[in-house]
């Protein structure tokens, strides 16, 4: 049957809580049963990395060479519930405050990812240049206890260092793929609207947060898994360059880059002391 | 052998009764699990309930089968004690009306167990039949499935017929009973001295169509499995949902994102993901699910 409206409407509310800001003054509430270490709030700084990023292979066997992969980052959420189809599950709250203020009871269907209890938050909107290398993002906060997933926040509109590049998008991507004879000079623009959710929200829920503790002041890095934006990248879908200049991807290739970008598992997030 | 199989069986049937403590002044009690697939599955699933939209482009659905194998039946309380334990599993045809037994735990120590865990899990040759033949049991062994589903789809005067079988095995972990008029719905289940608790691990039919693996806005439409069946035959298979690219979908057909889940790229792909989600708890209630 169809997921109830009340719950549907208790997830709203504490998802709008969550990206205003108005949760990080209760993050310190949660006391998840049997974790004994939660609670404590720490400073979690923010990076970004995307090895391989500037040439690859692509699964359809295209030799990727990038020039530009521009990316307006937003907001940054950790929780303590587990990806969709995971093993483990997020453990519940026993404050009932901190059960209200968090995003613990979406009581989706399963399969559905519930991200459990917040644990922490970077709030800073930037735009790198992944061809570039990693980049420092912004320093967010956080309480101690188990991570298991985040969600990733496209930045709208563009901010920081690439926001010239971006224009009104969120990922610009210049680049050659490079298969036999065949060559593809392409240009991909990709704006909010075509990564949103069913809320029409530019955000990626249930990313992976290779689960472990959070324990003190420390940084967490989110890579950036370029390549596999480009899994299903068929570049033959992509006109050829008349005269050497990049040709804007549309139609299936474009589909299928979007795809690419809307996966969650191609957003790692990691924690280090 | 009638009197055996309904009594003595049963409790042998792989049951594991241990109860985490063996003298308790709060008495004991039964929990009988059950399986029910619902009106959607036992009758159809029309595109409109009461003014509410159910399938959002028109279509009927209507099961003439929907086998489901339930098995390893687990009730723990929050220290990982173990009240009872099914080792088995039964093959269920929920288009058969009514609730099916699948196992009784006498003798359950009168407290709260929660953590309830269950699976749906290929067939075996020990895989026992509830409302299922013995024909389908061997439908099941032989393709190596957990849920298989015959069905026709209709919106005006098109039909569609399709025979899907799926292989996923899922642990459907720590279940919890839906909220109900705001109160938190109990996790587990509660054993009440002298009472037998019935639990139905209850089958949602609708979740094959659903068009997102992971949000709660999910909706449920058949338009893009209609439209695969290439050689318009009326028949849809799953090689043909296999050829449907999910980003040639236009977006105003269903977003059809998958969220971290990875190798999603095609129909067929995402409606077996979506063969794991089929389980659920006392009707609405929620449980993890997993790959097995």
């Amino acid at each position: 049957m169809q997921p109830q409206k009340l719950l549907r409407t208790s997830l709203a509310i504490a998802t709008a809580l969550a990206v205003s800001g108005v949760l990080g003054p209760f993050l310190g509430c949660s006391s998840s049963g049997g974790d004994s270490t939660t609670g404590k709030r720490i400073v979690l700084k923010a990076r970004v990395e995307a090895p391989s990023a500037a040439s690859f292979t692509s699964k359809q066997g295209w030799a990727v060479t990038l020039s530009k992969a521009a990316i307006s980052t937003g907001a940054f959420y950790y929780y303590d519930g587990a990806t969709i189809f995971a093993q483990r599950a997020p453990a519940h709250s026993a404050n009932p405050l901190a059960r209200f203020f968090t995003v613990g009871n979406a009581f989706a269907h399963p399969g559905h990812y519930q991200a459990g209890n917040a644990r922490g938050e970077m709030l800073t909107a930037t735009s790198v240049d992944l061809v570039a290398g990693g980049a420092d993002l912004g320093v967010g906060d956080g309480v101690t206890g188990t991570v298991r997933s985040a969600t990733f926040t496209f930045g709208t509109p563009p901010v920081g260092p690439q926001a010239a590049t971006l224009g009104t998008h969120v990922v610009v991507l210049e680049g050659k793929a490079v298969k036999g004879a065949d060559t593809r000079v392409f240009r991909a623009e990709i704006d909010a609207a075509d990564i949103a959710d069913l809320e029409n929200r530019p955000i990626l829920e249930g990313c992976p947060f290779a689960e472990t503790q959070l324990t003190a002041d420390g940084t967490v890095t989110l890579t950036v898994n370029v390549p596999m934006w480009f899994e299903l990248v068929e570049f033959d879908q992509v006109a050829a360059s008349a005269d050497g200049k990049p040709v804007t991807m549309d139609g299936i290739a474009r589909n299928e880059l979007v795809r690419g970008l809307k996966a969650g598992d191609r957003y790692v997030f990691t924690y280090t002391k | 052998m009638k009197r055996f199989s309904r009594v003595v069986a049963p409790a042998l049937f792989a049951l594991v009764a241990a109860c985490s403590s063996s003298s308790s002044s709060s008495g004991t009690g039964t929990i009988a699990f059950t399986s029910w697939g619902e009106e959607y599955i036992e009758q159809e699933i029309p595109p409109v309930v009461d003014g509410e939209t159910i399938i959002v482009d028109g279509w009927t659905i209507k099961y003439s089968k929907f086998l489901v194998v339930l098995g390893n039946i687990k009730v723990q309380d929050a220290s990982g004690a173990v009240a009872a334990e099914q080792k088995g599993s039964k093959l269920v045809d929920h288009t058969k009306v009514g609730r099916k037994p699948l196992v009784t735990f006498p003798s359950v120590e009168a407290k709260a167990w929660t953590h309830v865990s269950y699976e749906i899990l290929p067939a075996t040759a020990t895989t026992e039949l509830a409302g299922a033949s013995d024909a389908d049991k061997a439908l099941m062994i032989q393709g190596g499935y957990s849920v298989y589903v015959e069905a026709t789809a209709t919106k005006g005067a098109v039909s569609k017929s399709y025979k899907w079988g799926f292989q996923t095995a899922t642990l459907f972990d720590r279940c919890k009973a839906a909220n109900v008029d705001g109160k938190d719905g109990v996790d587990g289940v509660v054993v009440k001295n002298g009472i037998t608790e019935t639990v139905e691990l209850t089958i949602h039919g609708d979740h094959l169509y659903y068009d997102d693996l992971q949000s709660i806005d999910a909706k449920v439409r058949f338009d893009n499995i209609a439209a695969a069946d290439a050689d318009n035959d009326g028949v849809v298979t799953l090689d043909e949902l296999a050829k449907v690219k999910l980003a040639a979908i236009p977006a105003t057909q269903g977003k059809y994102g998958t969220g971290s889940a990875s190798g999603i790229s095609d129909l067929r792909a995402f409606v077996t993901a979506l063969s794991r989600t089929v389980g659920h708890y006392r009707g609405e209630g929620e449980c993890f699910a997993s790959a097995k």
